[in-house]
């Protein structure tokens, strides 16, 4: 039986939109051009400079949730990680006179800690990283709080000051250095994602647990490295956070639901396909989308219920699963 | 008999758990043992309860539903906003439009789940947030219930404490449903929805209702919160949407699907419940309770998994 001419474009165009986030990128771009044209002072220097570094900001805070999900996992934890990271950059430093580097130092090594044993335990005992995460969410945010009694002494240092403003430089050039970071790091996990014998062990785990343990991948060590990376990369956001929001203890609050918005939008699916280019273009979406939302004065309610109409409304052009039928 | 054997493994550890802390918190409160506690202690369990109630159907078709959380505060608010305001606020009008209202909203999940084909969790996770942006919107700050009936169900009714009478109406409805062919085809789809589907069960109708009965549950944990707090604030519907899927987990339910039972549920929110109880009784600061709170999280489901393996070895060999 040969195939139409019509049938065999459909399935071009649907292998291409699975192997790269085409219709993403088309959405990002076509709210981009929907805000520049019907929102008063969307594309001012200004503006653009806000839409990139909170996109900067989620992009950095679902590196980890991108992982997570690739792996098959969920995490609910990143809040936590995010509360840590603002303690230790403004406390350790303003109460026990602790160098700022070392601070950083020890809340990065603390998350890698904690998020490693969610790992542990998920792997070890089979269970929900869901229900793990929260676990460890609620145990590292009430330890943080029986620590802080709820609120923060510190003042940022200068420097990051400058990683966090928009007006930042990096090396003297004028280029916001929580930008540069970021690029690095996407460009980092393209690289280890799609190039390096690392990047297939982790997918294979992701896929088939099974068969890349049959095939030697120590499926345990990648896990617990998923989630301590997760948990670390958290933390570091919520040193840039505490430059970029200083004094709020729940700055970091709304990132559990967006980053896993981002990764979803993005397009990677849990356990499966996917990579962290497709959750940097979903972080754009999300950002230009709620920028755009806000732009138009709607009020917080009517934003979240449009935000979640969208969610399903752009997802359903690509991230559904598949008939049951194809799958027997 | 083999699945009842199961069944009970599945929920061993979270019944042990809640006898102990029940021990825990009657050494700490001596008057917690005293039946004229016995309605207010049910009325501030109902709510948690009955979304962790709310949770297992989702959870047991091999889904999850996140919404349930946030559509009992709607239907709260939607009781003290909208219909007692109107004239509507007798519980022969009230509770028939509150039933019909989560069933309503557990369809359009089921819905976008089975046939729109949406993860789960994507499309449950838009609910709850678009639930949250109307609770927000019809209760933008948080403000008294006027008096009503429903305060009986934190209280008694002729003589039964009201949050007794709640969780044995929709433990009825379940037990009810154990009977009938829905309830072994709903495990089935769970467990294996290819191999269901091959078998010739009804993934599609049974998923779409798994979330109904969701949304029926969750409306009466609506009315259990309405019963409890007399007031209306947009925020508790997160409070209560992961306090759900934690009884679920901690009760031996698992999420990758076609495991768990009611009573495993009931136990592990009667669990989550003594247990925050019982560290308020014994004066532990407030900030430590979170703390305790996760460790009592990780330490319940990997309990919980360790019981189900044994299990899973005892059917294989």
């Amino acid at each position: 039986m040969s195939t139409s001419p019509v049938t065999t474009s459909v399935s071009t165009v649907v292998g291409f939109q699975r192997r790269y986030p085409a219709l993403q990128v088309i959405i990002a771009v076509a709210l981009f051009g929907y805000g520049a044209t019907t929102v008063d002072g969307f594309t001012s220097q200004s503006s653009v400079y806000s839409v990139l570094m909170l996109t900067a900001l989620l992009g950095l805070a679902s590196v980890g949730q991108t992982l997570v999900v690739l792996a098959g996992g969920i995490d609910f934890s990143i809040p936590a990680f995010i509360l840590l990271g603002q303690t230790v950059t403004l406390q350790l430093p303003a109460e026990s006179h602790w160098p700022v580097g070392v601070a950083i130092g020890l809340g990065v090594l603390l998350g890698l800690l904690a998020g490693g044993v969610s790992g542990w335990i998920c792997h070890r005992f089979g269970v929900e990283s869901l229900v793990v995460t929260l676990g460890m969410s609620a145990l590292v945010t009430g330890a943080v709080q029986v620590w802080t009694k709820g609120y923060f002494t510190g003042t940022p240092p200068e420097w990051l000051l400058n990683i966090a403003s928009a007006a930042g430089t990096t090396f003297g050039l004028p280029f916001p250095p929580l930008l540069a970071i970021w690029i690095v790091v996407a460009l980092v996990a393209a690289v280890v994602l799609h190039r390096t014998a690392t990047g297939r062990r982790f997918y294979a785990v992701g896929t088939n647990p099974r068969a890349a343990s049959f095939s030697l991948v120590p499926v345990g060590r990648y896990r617990v490295w998923v989630y301590a990376l997760s948990a670390a990369l958290a933390v570091l956001v919520g040193v840039c956070l505490a430059g970029f929001a200083s004094g709020d203890p729940n700055a970091g609050s709304p990132y559990l639901f967006e980053s896993l918005a981002a990764v979803v939008i993005g397009g990677s699916t849990f356990g499966g396909r996917g990579d962290y280019s497709r959750t940097v273009v979903g972080a754009f979406v999300i950002v230009l989308l709620s920028t755009i939302l806000i732009g138009k004065g709607l009020s917080e309610s009517a934003q979240q219920i449009v935000y979640g109409v969208m969610i399903l409304v752009i997802v359903g052009g690509y991230g559904r699963e598949r008939h049951l039928r194809n799958r027997v | 008999m083999n699945s009842l054997g199961n069944a009970a493994k599945s929920y061993g550890f979270a019944t042990g758990l809640t006898i102990a802390l029940l021990v825990v918190n009657i050494a700490y409160l001596p008057q917690f043992a005293t039946p004229g506690q016995w309605p207010s202690v049910l009325g501030q369990l109902a709510p948690t309860a009955l979304i962790a109630m709310a949770t297992l159907p989702s959870v047991v078709s091999g889904g999850l539903d996140m919404s349930v959380g946030p559509l009992a505060n709607f239907i709260a608010i939607l009781y003290s906003v909208v219909l007692l305001p109107h004239g509507f606020g007798s519980p022969w009008v009230a509770v028939p439009i509150c039933l019909a209202v989560g069933l309503a909203v557990g369809a359009v999940n089921g819905i976008v789940v089975a046939i729109l084909r949406y993860q789960p969790i994507v499309a449950t996770l838009a609910a709850f947030i678009i639930l949250d942006g109307v609770n927000l919107l019809l209760a933008p700050t948080a403000k008294p219930t006027p008096d009503n009936w429903t305060a009986h169900l934190s209280g008694t009714i002729a003589g039964v404490p009201g949050g007794l009478v709640l969780i044995a109406a929709v433990g009825f409805v379940w037990f009810a449903l154990g009977r009938t062919a829905f309830h072994r085809s709903l495990y089935a789809v769970g467990g294996d929805a290819a191999a269901a589907y091959s078998a010739g069960a009804r993934v599609t109708q049974v998923r779409i209702a798994a979330y109904m009965l969701g949304g029926l549950f969750a409306s009466v944990a609506g009315l259990a919160l309405t019963g409890l707090v007399q007031s209306v604030d947009s925020s508790y519907g997160q409070l209560y949407a992961l306090i759900g899927i934690a009884a679920v987990a901690v009760g031996g339910a698992s999420l990758r699907g076609g495991v768990g039972g009611l009573v495993g549920v009931l136990m592990g929110a009667c669990a989550i419940y003594l247990a925050q109880n019982a560290m308020l009784a014994a004066h532990i600061d407030i900030l430590w309770v979170q703390v305790v709170y996760g460790g009592f999280l990780i330490l319940g489901v990997v309990a919980g998994a360790l019981a189900g393996t044994t299990r899973t070895k005892a059917v294989v060999a």
